[in-house]
């Protein structure tokens, strides 16, 4: 039984994993997708805000934008 | 003749039931943190020919996991105790006397001590106790699988990543159209989740 081992091989990018598991690109871009967070590839980030209303926020590279569907969705169930 | 060595392959030798679920993912987080290659036997089907496929993807690893830690009674009947871990062991470390340096084994339990009593003829070798938690795991798989220092994961790290996919699990199966996460399909697909939210951070 080993205690420890030391490993030097290069890490491998993501996309050697893929070519690895022989995924075909749309699998892997559809599991992209579900992992950083939204259908189209971004990441949403939802907030609770002080009316406890929640809103939820589209990151898109490096900023963050209110998604405006979302809000009024909110909106909506606050009102209701 | 035996099959090439992938020196990134580590073959896990673990339980597939829900009550595992949790640290089914945390070896595959873990491992794919560590730049290393999950392989299971989940994808080989039954028959005649199962042994000795499960015996070429043994040889084809470089390194393997063997998690001890289910000894209780299956409570679907009939009840009897997993015996296929065990035996994989076995079988992993007579590949490993018969090529010397080829192959590097690893025992994971739960509980310190247990093994002596439950697999007596491993008296004399340390397991690597995860207490049953993903943490565990994360942080013996770190003691197991040691990187140089630029390259190596923290387990806070892991344990992000972990929540990360944890969270997407349900998704993933349903994308795969598949019933269960202990299929050979999404055993991949977590494989590549989790490379890909590493990335991703």
């Amino acid at each position: 039984m080993g205690r420890s081992v030391t490993i030097t091989t290069p890490i491998p990018t993501l996309e050697e994993v893929g070519k690895r598991l022989k995924m075909s690109k749309a699998r892997q871009q559809r599991l992209i997708e579900i992992v950083r967070g939204s259908g189209n590839g971004q990441l949403s980030e939802r907030y609770r805000n002080v009316s406890g209303s929640v809103e939820v926020h589209v990151r898109n590279g490096s900023s963050v934008k209110p998604d405006s569907s979302q809000a009024k969705k909110s909106k909506r169930a606050a009102a209701g | 003749m035996p099959p090439p060595v992938s020196k990134d392959a580590v073959f896990v030798n673990i339980p597939y039931d829900e009550g595992f679920r949790r640290l089914y993912l945390a070896y595959i987080v873990g491992l794919t943190h560590l730049g290393l290659e999950p392989r299971a036997t989940l994808g080989i089907p039954g028959g005649e020919r199962r042994l000795d496929r499960i015996l070429a993807l043994i040889q084809s690893c470089r390194y393997s996991i063997h998690d001890l830690s289910r000894v209780q009674l299956d409570r679907n009947p009939p009840c009897t105790p997993r015996f296929n871990m065990p035996f994989e062991l076995g079988l992993t470390v007579s590949c490993a006397k018969l090529g010397p340096g080829r192959h590097t084994w690893f025992v994971f339990e739960a509980r310190a001590r247990r093994v002596q009593k439950s697999l007596s003829d491993l008296d004399g070798s340390d397991p690597n106790i995860h207490h049953g938690t993903v943490e565990g795991v994360m942080r013996e798989i770190c003691n197991a699988f040691v990187r140089s220092r630029a390259a190596r994961p923290s387990v806070p790290e892991m344990m992000r990543t972990y929540r990360g996919i944890s969270r997407k699990l349900n998704e993933i199966t349903a994308a795969a159209g598949a019933r269960s996460v202990f299929e050979a399909r999404i055993f991949d697909d977590l494989c590549f989740a989790a490379k890909a939210a590493i990335s991703q951070a």
